[in-house]
């Protein structure tokens, strides 16, 4: 079987914008919870994390900002931008006009 | 992209700029925050320790590796690398010296040239006028094309008031006119300069007084003046209640009602303005005198210039014989200067250029001996683009102090440049300045210099070195094919300016040994004007005349004295037709000079009687009128005929008998215009037997002394001071320097352009040495093979010379074809040479291949004493 994370590397944006889309995280937790939602399917390296946030902050989509997390440890924190958010809807309608779509496309029966 | 992200964005690039290491901190923290969560998280799950933090750094594949992607990501890498290139390039140059200094010399050169040239194009041929609206500013001129008024574009006085009637295009137009006036009544007596402008000047320019009031329609007969900043100054010691005082001009009491803002010199830097009258008589002479108008909004310059032509051009005037010019106002200030001008810039782009093509050899000969190094760079995976920016970034690095150095040696150029220009050469010269135009101008030329001479050799050592890392062998690298090139375009480019130049020298040798027809030598001039109000008569003037002719023949060295009215090289020629006895009509369009000169005129000025006799105290008022005529006239009137004993009037049509005047000589014609404008036929009257007070007020005494023409000025001034007291003292002008202020201007230009072409001369020549002298390093061990194998040194320098002869060879030809082509643009320059003057450009051919030649001469010696057992040791 190839590798399913190969499709997904492309929407590794989408997610971390709709996961932030819940609540600001720093980047570890960006992290887990990419694991956790994707029931480790997608193999996020850490290694690929930070480059992906860096440019959405670059690209406006998200902004950081350092905050004192739990036993006041400081920490940098993400947060979806206004602009973000919108990106996020149109991505979000994009993805799945795709993957219904590819799915569709899947279901074919072979003749 | 919604404002709100941009801003965003906007803000990260800067803070990324600026504030770099705190963003490196930063993300050195979000690391460490991460790492040590995961360490805790691993622990937590039964790891040790050390082997969480194993775990937990591999998985973000290394902390540097890490941060330099992050970098990366923030996107202003390649401003921090071209910053850190240039300090890397600045190191390199430091460390070699030589070529730094040669290439930031040659660069500065050419800038500096560039800028002290584009400022003064911008002060004087960019900037606007200093009215309102000047693109609505109009001069107009209607007259027949054999310029019967010099060069001076106007209307005639009844078609100035036909076009003020009938305009429906102008706003306002106004007729004016400037001349010498003595100002007496406050202060010391001066000579002025006066305006004489219609009533509707001040309207037509936008101009307003600082005090009292400009002139209105009431005025258009009253004597009222409007006086100019600086004579309000100077005469007035800037008194606030100067309105309302009276003061003389040429002893007439005017009223002054305004006074002009300062800089407010509009004509021909006038000092005070007084109003026109404009007769309508449509008969006989009327004055011919510059135009000015207001365009209304919306109307063009050619619809201007047909209503011109349907108002003012004679029914029987074709295109062939009329010319009906609208054209800028602008024109009238900077028209004569605009050609050479662009000659000046072109030719300072022409240096930058040869400088460019230098420094660019220069380049190619440094990245061909850092091949290695280049190479090293990309087999560790230094990309193209890497490669080409950092070498860039050392053209740069060569670029920027060369402008710096060039805008420096423009600051110390520009007011040697205009002090070296013969005065009021450069109109609008107090607005020459190097301002920020200027300097953003410089530093785009550095810019556009750093890429002319730095992009190809960068992209041709990106492009080798990176084929290099896939091959193993050592490759020689053949630049020379744009070696050649570069040299080839320089040798042609310095062809075009030394043609340039060398035509403007010839041109200003052949004006200086113009013959005028006259003898400049030893004479001094002086000019005056005698005031209607004390010289009321033809008589009174002719008695001042008589008196100061007598007194100055007295004084000690003077050998003769004359007075002529129009004095030639003067300001002023009037010129106009004539009647011949007998019904004999003149060949169409032929006009004369009428001078009126006392008795010794001629002898005084030098010119040459050719038959007949010249005037004496005895052709005055009461003897028979008589004229002595010009060589030109003698013959194109009377051909085979003796011109002596022949008849005519100076009056058209004759009026009385006493207007027929019998011609009692023959005289050398003399160019009264100038040493460019052709001989003048002119027809002369003894100054007593003229009528008209108007050609004998405003006379010039020619004295002719054995000595030194300094050592009489002062009994001159004394003279005049004892003749008439009253009277400012007249302006004493040698001749001789009349003469040469006619070469001055072509002087200043072929010494300009020589300069120039002399050094891209100098820089062709370095170009050309440096390219050789390179060819010659690289192909040492070549010639050592062939030395040792038997080859003469006569050989070798063979192969330099003819190689260094090729190049020159393709560079002249190139170079007087385009010289052939571009010389045209300066036929309005030159003087009696044509723009493809042979000799000029065989002296230029030959000079450059001398040039070409000495300049591998050096080369091609070393290249004959190569030791062959060092070259084949080397390597």
């Amino acid at each position: 079987m190839s590798r399913p994370s190969d499709l997904v590397q492309g929407t590794l944006d989408l997610l971390i914008l709709k996961i932030l889309a819940l609540e600001p995280l720093h980047g570890w937790a960006v992290g887990q919870r990419l694991r956790q939602v994707s029931d480790e399917v997608l193999q996020v390296s850490d290694g690929s994390l930070y480059p992906a946030l860096h440019k959405l902050e670059q690209q406006g989509w998200i902004k950081a900002e350092w905050r004192a997390s739990e036993n006041n440890r400081r920490a940098k924190f993400y947060t979806l931008t206004r602009p973000g958010r919108r990106k996020l809807e149109q991505e979000t309608g994009d993805w799945q006009r795709l993957s219904t779509a590819i799915s569709r496309v899947v279901k074919l029966r072979e003749v | 992209m919604d404002v709100e992200r941009w801003l965003l964005c906007a803000r990260l690039r800067l803070r990324s700029l600026f504030h770099g290491s705190q963003l490196d901190r930063d993300v050195d923290d979000e690391l460490r925050d991460h790492v040590e969560r995961q360490i805790a998280q691993l622990v937590a799950e039964g790891m040790t320790p050390a082997a969480a933090r194993t775990a937990a750094l591999r998985a973000l594949g290394g902390v540097t590796q890490q941060e330099e992607r992050l970098r990366e990501v923030r996107g202003v890498t390649p401003i921090v690398n071209l910053l850190r290139d240039l300090r890397v390039a600045t190191r390199m140059l430091v460390r070699r010296p030589a070529f730094a200094v040669t290439a930031i010399v040659t660069i500065a050169i050419g800038i500096g040239a560039s800028t002290a040239i584009f400022a003064v194009v911008n002060g004087v041929l960019l900037q606007p006028l200093p009215f309102p609206e000047p693109d609505r500013l109009l001069q107009m001129s209607s007259a027949p094309v054999e310029h019967l008024f010099g060069l001076t574009p106007g209307l005639g006085e009844p078609s100035f008031l036909d076009v003020q009637r009938g305009t429906r295009l102008f706003d306002s137009v106004a007729m004016f006119g400037t001349q010498a006036s003595n100002l007496t009544g406050a202060g010391e007596p001066a000579r002025v300069t006066r305006a004489e402008v219609t009533t509707r000047f001040f309207d037509v320019l936008r101009a307003g007084a600082t005090l009292g009031r400009v002139l209105t329609n009431a005025d258009a007969a009253s004597p009222v003046v409007v006086i100019g900043e600086r004579l309000w100054r100077t005469q007035f010691a800037a008194a606030p209640d100067v309105i309302g005082r009276s003061v003389r001009l040429d002893g007439v009491p005017h009223l002054i009602v305004g006074v002009m803002p300062a800089g407010f010199s509009f004509p021909d830097k006038a000092e005070c303005w007084t109003p026109l009258a404009v007769s309508s008589s449509q008969g006989g002479n009327s004055f011919f005198r510059p135009v000015i108008g207001r365009l209304k909004p919306g109307a063009t310059a050619a619809q201007a210039r047909a209503e011109l032509e349907s108002l003012t051009k004679p029914a029987n005037a074709t295109s062939d014989n009329w010319l009906t010019i609208a054209s800028p106002l602008k024109d009238r200030i900077v028209g004569d200067v605009e050609r050479p001008l662009a000659v000046l810039a072109a030719t300072v782009a022409f240096v930058l250029l040869i400088a460019c093509a230098n420094v660019s050899n220069l380049f190619l000969v440094r990245t061909a001996e850092r091949e290695r190094e280049l190479t090293l760079r990309a087999a560790l995976g230094a990309g193209r683009g890497r490669l080409i920016q950092q070498l860039v970034a050392e053209s740069l690095a060569i670029a920027i102090p060369g402008a710096l150095l060039g805008i420096a040696l423009a600051y110390v150029a520009m007011p040697a440049l205009i002090a070296l220009a013969p005065a009021g050469a450069i109109p609008r010269v107090e607005l020459i300045r190097i301002d920020f135009t200027v300097l953003g101008v410089a530093a785009l030329l550095a810019l556009l210099s750093a890429l002319a001479f730095g992009l190809l050799p960068a992209l041709r050592a990106a492009r080798r070195s990176q084929a290099l890392v896939s091959s193993t062998r050592t490759v020689t690298l053949h630049s020379e094919r744009l070696h050649a090139a570069f040299v080839v375009v320089e040798i042609a480019l310095a062809v075009i300016l030394l043609t340039g130049a060398g035509l403007m020298l010839k041109s200003f040798l052949r004006l200086r040994t113009v013959d005028t027809g006259f003898n400049a030598t030893n004479v001094v001039t002086a000019t005056i004007d005698l005031p209607e109000t004390s010289y009321r008569t033809t008589a009174d003037a002719e008695r001042f005349h008589h008196d100061a002719l007598a007194a100055i023949a007295a004084l000690p060295d003077v050998e003769s004295a004359g007075v002529v009215n129009w004095l030639p090289f003067g300001m002023m020629s009037l010129r106009g037709d004539f009647a011949l006895e007998g019904g004999r009509t003149l060949p169409p369009g032929y006009l004369v000079i009428k001078p009126a000169v006392s008795a010794d005129y001629f002898r005084a000025m030098g010119i040459r009687l050719l038959d007949g006799r010249a005037f004496t105290d005895r052709d005055d008022d009461r003897a028979q009128p008589v004229a002595i005529v010009t060589a030109s006239v003698a013959r194109e009137l009377w051909p085979g005929e003796r011109a002596i004993g022949q008849r005519l009037s100076l009056q058209t049509p004759p009026r009385s008998a006493g207007d027929w005047l019998t011609v009692v000589g023959v005289v050398d014609d003399i160019r009264q215009g100038g040493l460019m404008e052709d001989r003048s036929r002119a027809i002369y009257q003894p100054y007593q037997q003229v009528q008209s007070s108007f050609f004998v007020s405003h006379v010039t005494f020619v004295v002719r002394t054995a000595a030194d023409p300094a050592r009489l000025l002062p009994g001159l001034r004394d003279t005049f001071r004892r003749i008439d007291p009253d009277m400012p003292v007249p302006t004493l002008v040698p001749m001789s320097q009349l003469v040469s202020a006619q070469t001055a201007s072509p002087a200043f230009q072929a010494r300009l352009l020589s300069i120039f072409a002399v050094a891209a001369l100098a820089l062709t020549i370095v170009g050309i040495y440096g390219v050789m002298a390179y060819a010659v390093t690289r192909r040492t061990r070549e010639f050592g093979i062939r030395l040792a194998l038997g080859s003469s040194s006569r050989d070798v320098v063979r192969l330099v010379v003819v190689k260094a002869a090729v190049l020159a060879l393709i560079g002249v030809a190139i170079g007087v074809a385009g010289a052939f082509a571009l010389t045209r643009v300066l036929g309005q320059l030159l003087f009696e040479v044509t723009p493809t003057d042979p000799p000029t450009f065989i002296t230029v051919v030959v000079l450059l291949a001398a040039a070409a030649l000495t300049a591998a001469a050096i080369p091609a010696w070393r290249a004959a004493h190569v030791d062959p057992v060092v070259a084949l040791r080397a390597e």
